[in-house]
C-alpha cells in the first residue's frame, strides 16, 4: 500500500493478549532447545531496554544475520513490538552479499553471529554510529532451580554479546502502547548478489492482515503445532512459522535443519510432536514421496490436519500422488514476498480447492491484465495483479521500482495466469525472469553477473530447467576467455567466494560460444536444447535408464507381473510374486544376463529393485 | 511364566501404569529396569547372564565399522551360548535345571542379538546409545515369546514414542483378542470340546481319531502361539510400540512357501534373511538354502532329533515346491475359472494337511506314536 494509513497497528493488542492468556511455560518455539513464552517475554522486555540504551527509535532499522533460530525469532518479535524495522539476512551469505545488503539496509544496529561478523568483516566495514552486537551460541538455557537463581548467572555468553547482554539490563515492559499500522515491521531482500538489492517493505497493517487470513483460512488455534523448518530469512519460514503462531499463542516446531539424510527423523517428528500442520515446499514433498515405503504412516496421526505447500509451483501429479499415498490433504498456496506471503489458497475448504490450481484469492482482490493494462476476457491468459491489505508498502528506497509494480494500489506480480469458469486460478508462466528452485527464488541475472565477474570467464548465461524434485534447476553456461583453460570445479569454487551456496548453479556447462539472435540476445531456447543434448549424450542418465528398463523387464518376467507395475521402490512386501524363490531367480537372472557373480555381501543387501540396480551398476562399473 | 495368569496381568499392569506415570525421560529406563526386575524375580541367573551379554555385545560392536572377523567371532559366541544352554536341556538335565538354567527368553534374545550384529556389520544400523540397545533387548512385552522384533523399527518407535489413545485402545483390544484366542478357542474349543469329542469316538475308528488328534495338536499350537503373540503385540501397543505381526492366516495358504511367509513371521523372515540368503549367496542352490533354513528354524525351537526331522520335513517340502515351480509352466493344466477355483482349493487343502501332519513330528507323544498316526492318517483305507 502506498497510501500512508493513520490507523493503529493491532500488534500491541495481540502481544498483550498472548502475554496475558498463554501459559508461560508453553513452548513458543520447540526444537533441540525450546523457547517458552515466559523466556520470550522476558527477553523482549530486556531487549526493549537494550534498544533504548542504543538510542533506537520507532522506524529505525536493525539487521539480524544469524543461524541461531531462537535468537532471530526473539529479536524479530522484540523489534516489531517496539516499532523498529527488522531486516533479516541470510547468515550464509558471502562477504560481498552481506556487505552489499547491510549497506543497502542503512541500519542503526546489527545483531549478527560472531562468525557472520567475521566473514563480512563488519568491524572494518560498518559505518560510524552503527552498533554491532555479536550473537554467540548459548551453551545452555537459563539456569534452572534455586541454585541456578542464587548463583545469579543466566547464560554462558559474554556480556557484550547476545544473549549475555540481557543479563546486564533490567527488563522493561514499556513498549509503545500504540503504533501506526503504517510502521514498517520488516524488510526482506529478494535479490542482492551484485545488482541493487531490492528490499520488500512490509508494514504492520500488511503483516497482521496476512496473519489474520492465515488463522482463519487454516483454522489455527492455540493448540496448533506447526512444523516449519524453512529458513527465517524467507517469508515462508518467518511469517508462516513464529509470527503466525505468536498471534494465537500456539507453538512452532523447528526440530532440525532440513537435510535429505535426516528426512526420516523429520517425518517421525510429525507423529512424536503431534504436529497439526506441515508447512513446506514442493521439492520436500517430492523427497517425502520417495521414502513413502519406509514412512507410509508418517501422517497417520490423529492430530495432523494438512500439509501446506508454498513458495513454488506444485506439480499436479506430485500433488495427487502425495495425497493418495499418505491419505492426507495438501493445501497449495500462491503468493510472493511482496504480498507478505500468500494471496491464493487452494484448500483446505472445498470452496477454494481444485487440484492443479492455486485456488482462489482470499482477503485480497485479483485481476488479470493484458499488455495494455486492460482486463482479459473469459479464460484468457493475463498478468496477475493483486490488491489488498497484505500488499507491500513498496521496495525500500526504490521509488521507481515501486512505481513500476504498484499501480493504483494494484501489485503487478509478473506471473501469467488464467481463471477458469469457476473462478479457480492457474499460473501458466512468468513474465519476469526468476528461477524457483526448492522454493527459493533465484534471479538468473544475479548468477550470470557473478559468473561474468570471474577472471577467466568471458560470457555467461543462466536459466532454469525443469526438475522433478526441485521444480527447477539453476543451470549456467559459461564461455571461457580466449586462451584460458577452465574447469567447472574451478568456476564453482570461485563462484562460492562471491555468492552464497544456495545460488551456486546445479549444473555449469562450458560453451565455446553462446547462440545469439539477430539483436545479439542469447537465444535461451537454443541453449536449453543444447544442454538437453549434452545431458543425453554425455551423462550417465541414458545408459542408466537402459539398465533400469532391463532390470524391470527381467523382474517382471521372474515375478510374472507387468513391468509397468514395477518401480525402484518395489520390494517383496509390495510386489506380488516376489517370493524367496523368485528372489533367487532374479539374482541368478541378473548374474546370467549381465555376466558377473555377485559377492555374498552384495546379495545380502538386495531388498528392493533400487538395491538391485545399485548392485548391478556397481558390478558393471567394476 | 504363563501369560494366562493373574501374575502376568499384574506385571503388565504395573509396567503400563508406571510407564505412563513417570516423566517421559524416565520411561525407557523404567521399562528396561522393570524387565530386568522381572527376569531377576524369576531367575537371577537369567538376569545376570543377559545383562552381561548385552553389555559385552554393545561394547564389542560399538565402532564405526565392524570387520567380518569380529562379526563372525561375536556371532559364534552368541550361537555357542545358545547351543550350550539348549544342549544342557537336550542331554537330559531339563528336569533338574529346567526354567532356571536356560536364561528366560534366550532363544528370542539370541536371534535378536544376531540380527543386530549382522545389520551393524552391513552398516544398516548406525552407531547409537547403549540405552536404546538395552531397551531393545530388555523389552518385557516380547521377552518371553517374541516376536523377534527388529532394532531399526524399535528405535524408530523409541524416537517417536508418545501417548496415543488409538494405540492404547488397539492394544487393549489386541490383548483381549489374544486371551480370547488362548482361553476360548485353544483351551475350551480345541483342548476341551474337541478332545472330549475325540474321546467319545469309537477307538476302532483309528484313522478318524488320529486325524482329529492331528487337528487338535495343530490348531492348539497355532491358537496358543498366535494368542501369545497377540498379547505381546497388544502389550507393546499399550506402551506406544508397534512390534511386527507374527501370524497372517497361515493355515489357508496355497503352498508351503506362502505358509512360511505367514507362520511365525518374525522367525521365518529372520531365517530367510540371515540363513537362506547367506546360503544362496554362496551356493546359488535354493533347495540347499531351504533345507538349511528350516533346519536352523527347527533347532531354534529345541535341539532334538524331533525338531531336526520337523525342520527337514518342511525343508524338503519347500524344495519340492521349488522344483514344481520350475516344471509347472511346462505341465498342461486345465484353465478357466472353475479349474482355478478347484485348483486353489486343492492347493490350500494340500498345504494345510502337509503342515498339520508336520506338527505330529515334534508334538506327538513319541516317535512310534507319531509313525502310527502317520500310517493311520495316510493309509486310512488299510
Amino acid at each position: 500500500m502506498t497510501v500512508e494509513s493513520t490507523e493503529l497497528s493491532v500488534f500491541p493488542e495481540i502481544y498483550a493478549r498472548t502475554r496475558a492468556q498463554v501459559k508461560a511455560s508453553k513452548p513458543f518455539v520447540a526444537g533441540p532447545r525450546d523457547l517458552t513464552y515466559r523466556e520470550l517475554f522476558d527477553r523482549v522486555d530486556r531487549l526493549t531496554t537494550v534498544y533504548r540504551d542504543q538510542g533506537l527509535l520507532r522506524d529505525d532499522r536493525v539487521v539480524i544475520a544469524s543461524s541461531d533460530d531462537l535468537a532471530v525469532i526473539t529479536l524479530f518479535i522484540s523489534l516489531v513490538r517496539n516499532g523498529i524495522t527488522a531486516i533479516i539476512l541470510n547468515p550464509e551469505g558471502t562477504r560481498e552479499e552481506l556487505q552489499n545488503l547491510i549497506r543497502a539496509a542503512d541500519a542503526k544496529s546489527i545483531f549478527a553471529d560472531a562468525e557472520v561478523a567475521e566473514r563480512a568483516a563488519l568491524d572494518d566495514f560498518l559505518p560510524e554510529g552503527t552498533t554491532l552486537v555479536e550473537i554467540r551460541p548459548e551453551a545452555s538455557g537459563p539456569k534452572k532451580g534455586l541454585l541456578g537463581r542464587l548463583t545469579g548467572g543466566r547464560r554462558d555468553t559474554p556480556g557484550d554479546s547476545y544473549p549475555g547482554i540481557l543479563d546486564h539490563v533490567a527488563p522493561s515492559n514499556d513498549q509503545p502502547d500504540s503504533l501506526p499500522d503504517s510502521t514498517v515491521a520488516y524488510i526482506l531482500f529478494t535479490s542482492g548478489t551484485t545488482s541493487r538489492p531490492k528490499g520488500v517493505e512490509i508494514t504492520h497493517r500488511n503483516l497482521f492482515a496476512q496473519m489474520a487470513t492465515f488463522v482463519r483460512q487454516y483454522g489455527y488455534d492455540p493448540e496448533s503445532r506447526l512444523l516449519n523448518v524453512l529458513p527465517l530469512h524467507h517469508t515462508d519460514g518467518l511469517t508462516q512459522g513464529p509470527v503466525v503462531v505468536f498471534t494465537i499463542g500456539a507453538t512452532v516446531h523447528r526440530p532440525m535443519r532440513f537435510r535429505v539424510d535426516t528426512l526420516a527423523e523429520f517425518l517421525d517428528s510429525i507423529y512424536a510432536q503431534r504436529i497439526t500442520h506441515l508447512i513446506t515446499v514442493p521439492s520436500v514433498l517430492a523427497l517425502i514421496l520417495n521414502v513413502a515405503d519406509q514412512r507410509a504412516d508418517c501422517f497417520d496421526a490423529e492430530d495432523f490436519r494438512f500439509v501446506i505447500s508454498t513458495a513454488a509451483y506444485l506439480d499436479e501429479n506430485l500433488w495427487r500422488d502425495f495425497e493418495a499415498r499418505f491419505a492426507t490433504q495438501v493445501v497449495n498456496v500462491y503468493g510472493l514476498t511482496e504480498s507478505v506471503c500468500e494471496a491464493f489458497y487452494c484448500g483446505p475448504d472445498a470452496a477454494t480447492r481444485k487440484v492443479g490450481t492455486i485456488g482462489k484469492p482470499v482477503d485480497c482482490e485479483a485481476r488479470l491484465l493484458d499488455e495494455s493494462g486492460k482486463d482479459v476476457a473469459g479464460d484468457e491468459v493475463g498478468e496477475l495483479v493483486l490488491k489488498g491489505d497484505n500488499i507491500m508498502k513498496g521496495y525500500f528506497q526504490m521509488p521507481e521500482e515501486t512505481a513500476a509494480v504498484l499501480k493504483d494500489g494494484w501489485f503487478h506480480t509478473g506471473d501469467l495466469a488464467r481463471f477458469d469458469a469457476d473462478g479457480f486460478c492457474t499460473i501458466v508462466g512468468r513474465k519476469k525472469n526468476v528461477i524457483i528452485t526448492g522454493g527459493i527464488n533465484i534471479y538468473p541475472e544475479d548468477i550470470t553477473s557473478v559468473l561474468r565477474s570471474l577472471p577467466k570467464v568471458l560470457d555467461a548465461v543462466t536459466l532454469g530447467m525443469e526438475d522433478p524434485i526441485w521444480g527447477e534447476r539453476v543451470v549456467s553456461c559459461v564461455v571461457p576467455k580466449p586462451g584460458e583453460t577452465v574447469e567447472v570445479q574451478e568456476i564453482a569454487r570461485e563462484f562460492l567466494d562471491l555468492a552464497s551456496r544456495e545460488k551456486l548453479p546445479a549444473e555449469i556447462h562450458l560453451f565455446e560460444d553462446l547462440p545469439r539472435g539477430p539483436a545479439g540476445k542469447v537465444v535461451l531456447e537454443e541453449v536449453r536444447n543444447q544442454i538437453q543434448e549434452r545431458r543425453q549424450g554425455t551423462s550417465s542418465q541414458g545408459p542408466a535408464r537402459d539398465l533400469q528398463d532391463q532390470l524391470f523387464k527381467m523382474a517382471a518376467e521372474v515375478f510374472r507381473v507387468p513391468a509397468d507395475e514395477l518401480s525402484l521402490a518395489s520390494n517383496p512386501e509390495n510386489t506380488k510374486g516376489w517370493s524367496s524363490l523368485a528372489h533367487v531367480e532374479l539374482l541368478l537372472t541378473l548374474e546370467k544376463e549381465f555376466g558377473f557373480r555377485m559377492s555374498p555381501q552384495a546379495i545380502m543387501t538386495i531388498k528392493s529393485l533400487s538395491d538391485a540396480l545399485a548392485v548391478v551398476e556397481k558390478e558393471m562399473a567394476a | 511364566m504363563d501369560v494366562v495368569s493373574l501374575l502376568w496381568l499384574f506385571w503388565m499392569a504395573i509396567t503400563v501404569v508406571g510407564y505412563w506415570a513417570v516423566p517421559a525421560r524416565f520411561r525407557e529406563p523404567w521399562l528396561a529396569g522393570l524387565t530386568l526386575a522381572f527376569l531377576g524375580y524369576y531367575s537371577v541367573e537369567s538376569a545376570v547372564i543377559l545383562c552381561l551379554f548385552t553389555i559385552a555385545l554393545y561394547y564389542l560392536t560399538d565402532r564405526d565399522r565392524l570387520s567380518g572377523y569380529r562379526t563372525l567371532g561375536i556371532a559364534a559366541g552368541v550361537v555357542t551360548v545358545l547351543i550350550y544352554y539348549k544342549l544342557r536341556v537336550a542331554i537330559g538335565f531339563s528336569d533338574f535345571v529346567g526354567q532356571v538354567a536356560i536364561p528366560l527368553g534366550l532363544s528370542y534374545y539370541a536371534f535378536r542379538c544376531l540380527h543386530y550384529l549382522i545389520e551393524r556389520y552391513k552398516g544398516t544400523i548406525p552407531r547409537h546409545s547403549f540405552e536404546s540397545f538395552f531397551s531393545y533387548l530388555f523389552f518385557l512385552p516380547t521377552l518371553l515369546a517374541g516376536p523377534i522384533h527388529r532394532f531399526p523399527e524399535f528405535r524408530r518407535d523409541l524416537q517417536r514414542k508418545r501417548w496415543d489413545s488409538r494405540n492404547f485402545s488397539e492394544g487393549l483390544e489386541r490383548i483381549l483378542y489374544g486371551y480370547l484366542t488362548i482361553v476360548f478357542m485353544a483351551n475350551f474349543v480345541v483342548n476341551q470340546s474337541l478332545a472330549k469329542f475325540i474321546d467319545s469316538i469309537d477307538p476302532q475308528r483309528e484313522s478318524l481319531v488320529a486325524y482329529l488328534t492331528m487337528l487338535k495338536l495343530g490348531f492348539n499350537g497355532y491358537l496358543q502361539f498366535s494368542g501369545y503373540s497377540s498379547i505381546a503385540i497388544g502389550f507393546a501397543l499399550l506402551l506406544g510400540y508397534r512390534v511386527m505381526e507374527n501370524f497372517n492366516w497361515p493355515l489357508i495358504r496355497k503352498n508351503i512357501s506362502e505358509f512360511w511367509q505367514c507362520w511365525h513371521i518374525s522367525l521365518s523372515s529372520w531365517c530367510r534373511q540371515y540363513v537362506y540368503m547367506t546360503v544362496i549367496s554362496t551356493t546359488r542352490q535354493p533347495a540347499v538354502a531351504a533345507l538349511c533354513s528350516m533346519l536352523v528354524l527347527g533347532l531354534w525351537h529345541e535341539i532334538s532329533y524331533r525338531y531336526v526331522l520337523w525342520g527337514l520335513y518342511h525343508g524338503v517340502g519347500i524344495a519340492i515346491w521349488q522344483q514344481w515351480q520350475q516344471v509347472k509352466p511346462l505341465v498342461p493344466l486345465p484353465s478357466g475359472t472353475a479349474a482355478r477355483v478347484l485348483g486353489t482349493g486343492a492347493s490350500i487343502l494340500l498345504t494345510f494337511h502337509f503342515v498339520m501332519l508336520g506338527f505330529l513330528i515334534p508334538l506327538g507323544d513319541s516317535v512310534s506314536e507319531t509313525l502310527r498316526m502317520f500310517r493311520s492318517i495316510l493309509l486310512f483305507w488299510l
